[in-house]
């Protein structure tokens, strides 16, 4: 069975028997874009997964010991969660994607792709059940579904009942974004990678504060993805970054809009795909004449330091409307 | 038109040749110094990985020399290294130089535009002579890293090791004035000759390490504290697969689909990394294997800050250390990183490999074998 094979090599120690357990499924990285799907998918499949809680002190104190020090936070973060699963709320599996390419030409970072091996370092012996999507290569999300599915021992049709599970979650979860996109007068743009954007813990409840503070906000997720194609249609070279892609289309294109006031980065200490994208936001932002501020967020980020500083951004924001 | 490129190692040496023999003008930068580094650092985003920051800084410099356009190699990715070049640019214009970038994009089966890049930058006439040329500058890379194996395996064994480098150093400018194959060929026999004819120790084994990692950071000396050589002079043979023409033959081959190496690594690298993660990372993790089961007596790893292939390759060598008991050094270097610091980690690193050398010495003499290494 070729597809077994495959997936026997990629899961390291998974056996062929039907897993039949607790499976846990850590709250981080792209569990902010993808986890109302990978959890509808795996309850169609088996018994509900363990979702870790929101990220806690705790669980950042977790990750921060446990992971190498040179990952970015949302990495060491994601190992933390990992660690609590299968150390603390005793999953016997962990599912681990392993997100090489969401679309064609373009791929996600290199730590999400060596992801799986990273948890494997440092949880030896722990199994865990990879999920590979590498668009390039043609193996979409169906594909690395069904390789789930026989995983578990799942016939046809439970892979049927599944994969129409997990694809209504994902578009229910996109829809409602879209919806919150929408609205009239002057916004500020919000970008950033969703794991930084929608962690709520992480950014200090940065859209929540925004929207306290009277402004509407808009983020790369709340954008059609034609707008977003739109946005990159100058571009010297196309971004191979999907998040990236996403942060700059929805840039460029809500920078020429006329009810834009003012643009917020938002990115991780040592992250390295926003590293240059930033630069690029930062200067399309200088050439539209629009308020530009950029977060780095980081486990010393103090919450006085922060708040101060959007505060004052804000405050400019007034004066300049005033 | 005048052509500047970022320093890699001995790549300046080829390039001017190529770029000579091509009928543009060529202007390397000034040599690597804290100054470049300074002044790209300056400019450059903070959290950028180290190479473009040090890119940055040669461009400026060869700028001030009179360069008016800038040669770059580009990528697809996930390295941040394929958007360099933009990201350079950008720089370049707010800092109020906005000179053309001539970006080398590896044709990725998309075969006719990788033509018509060519075609904008050289004139049609100057097109037939660009497979030799190209030939050519191909080879004098491979004399340069020829006598780099050559030095490498002499250092530790030297009783002179200044003479050695002083005729490593002549070498590769005398490699680098060479303008045809016959004088390229004579020039490196005589250099052999020379490097071989200096005395040395013959009895003992040296240590043996394995030099791997991000290959910016492995080839230019002038920001890994010219690592290769200390570890030389300190009696290490410095054992290094990343060599610049032996990397490009390998892309060139993988480009038609001969080459094997890359197979190669994946299969080593698999237990450890099941999967690519672009830049190096996945040959860092396949050289540890490699040197561990070799039986090597360690391995420096070297990576500039926020590298994020090597932070992979950095997140998993643990275990291949703890499995095939083979010392790992990994050391992240950038602007930051003080001289001292580095040379005192080496130091203990050395003593400790030595140690572990000489246990085993130790052990094959009283015939217990049995353990090589130990998992401690």
């Amino acid at each position: 069975m070729k597809v077994g094979e495959v997936f026997l090599r990629d899961a390291n120690g998974f056996t062929a028997a039907p897993f039949r357990g607790r499976i846990g499924i850590p709250r981080a990285l792209l569990y902010y874009w993808f986890g109302a799907a990978w959890e509808a998918f795996l309850r169609a499949l088996g018994g509900p997964p363990v979702v870790s809680p929101p990220t806690n002190k705790s669980l950042l104190a977790l990750g921060r010991r446990r992971a190498p020090e040179e990952f970015c936070l949302p990495v060491q973060l994601f190992l933390g969660h990992a660690v609590y699963l299968a150390e603390e709320a005793g999953c016997d599996l962990l599912f681990v994607p392993r997100l090489v390419s969401l679309e064609e030409e373009a791929y996600t970072c290199p730590k999400l792709m060596g992801l799986p091996d990273v948890v494997r370092s440092l949880l030896p012996g722990k199994r865990t059940m990879v999920m590979r999507v590498d668009a390039r290569t043609g193996k979409s999300w169906t594909k690395a579904m069904r390789e789930v599915t026989l995983a578990f021992g799942g016939d046809k049709r439970a892979f049927a009942r599944a994969r129409q599970a997990a694809l209504a979650a994902q578009r229910t979860y996109e829809e409602s974004f879209l919806g919150a996109g929408k609205g009239e007068g002057p916004f500020l743009v919000v970008v950033g990678h969703p794991y930084c954007l929608y962690d709520r813990f992480l950014n200090m409840d940065l859209l929540l504060r925004l929207v306290r503070a009277g402004y509407r906000s808009v983020t790369p997720e709340m954008l059609p993805a034609a707008a977003v194609e739109d946005g990159l249609a100058g571009l010297p070279k196309p971004l191979f970054w999907s998040f990236g892609r996403r942060v700059l289309g929805a840039a460029h294109y809500l920078l020429d809009h006329p009810g834009c006031r003012g643009l917020i980065h938002l990115s991780a200490f040592a992250c390295g795909p926003e590293s240059l994208v930033g630069e690029l936001v930062e200067e399309a932002a200088g050439r539209d004449g629009v308020p530009f501020l950029r977060l780095v967020l980081d486990e010393h980020t103090g919450e006085a330091g922060f708040l101060t500083r959007v505060e004052a951004f804000l405050e400019m924001l007034g004066r300049r409307s005033r | 038109m005048k052509v500047t490129f970022p320093h890699l190692g001995p790549a300046h040496l080829a390039l001017v040749t190529l770029f000579t023999d091509l009928g543009l003008e060529p202007v390397a930068p000034p040599p690597t110094t804290r100054r470049t580094i300074a002044l790209g650092v300056r400019h450059a985003p903070e959290f950028a990985c180290f190479p473009l920051k040090v890119n940055l800084g040669n461009y400026l410099e060869a700028l001030a020399a009179g360069a008016e356009a800038i040669f770059m190699v580009g990528g697809v990715g996930p390295c941040r290294l394929g958007y360099y070049a933009q990201v350079q640019q950008t720089i370049l214009r707010r800092l109020g130089l906005d000179l053309p970038m001539i970006v080398f994009e590896p044709p990725q089966r998309r075969w006719a535009e990788f033509w018509r890049a060519i075609r904008r930058v050289l004139p049609p006439k100057r097109l037939v002579g660009l497979p030799g040329a190209l030939f050519f500058a191909y080879r004098k890379l491979a004399a340069i890293d020829e006598l780099a194996v050559l030095v490498n395996r002499l250092r530790p064994r030297t009783l002179r090791p200044l003479a050695l480098q002083r005729l490593w150093e002549e070498g590769q400018k005398a490699l680098g004035a060479c303008t045809e194959m016959r004088s390229l060929k004579r020039v490196l026999s005589s250099f052999k000759a020379d490097l071989v004819a200096i005395p040395r120790l013959e009895e003992g084994y040296p240590l043996r390490m394995e030099l791997a990692g991000e290959i910016y950071m492995v080839l230019e000396p002038a920001v890994n504290f010219e690592l290769e050589r200390r570890l030389g002079e300190k009696g290490v043979e410095v054992i290094r697969h990343l060599y610049l023409s032996r990397w490009l033959g390998e892309q060139f081959r993988r480009c038609l689909g001969l080459d094997a190496s890359h197979h190669r690594d994946r299969e080593l690298a698999w237990p450890y990394l099941a999967h690519p993660v672009g830049g190096h990372g996945l040959q860092s993790v396949a050289r540890a294997v490699e040197a561990g089961v070799n039986r090597l007596d360690g391995m420096v790893h070297l990576a500039p800050f926020t590298c994020m292939p090597e932070i992979v390759a950095g997140g998993v060598l643990p275990v291949v250390r703890e499995d095939l008991g083979l010392p790992i050094l990994h050391l992240n270097l950038d602007e930051h990183t003080a001289e001292a610091g580095v040379l005192t980690r080496l130091e203990a690193f050395l003593d400790l490999a030595a140690r572990r050398y000489n246990c085993r010495l130790v052990a094959m003499e009283g015939h217990r074998v049995e353990r090589v290494f130990s998992r401690g």
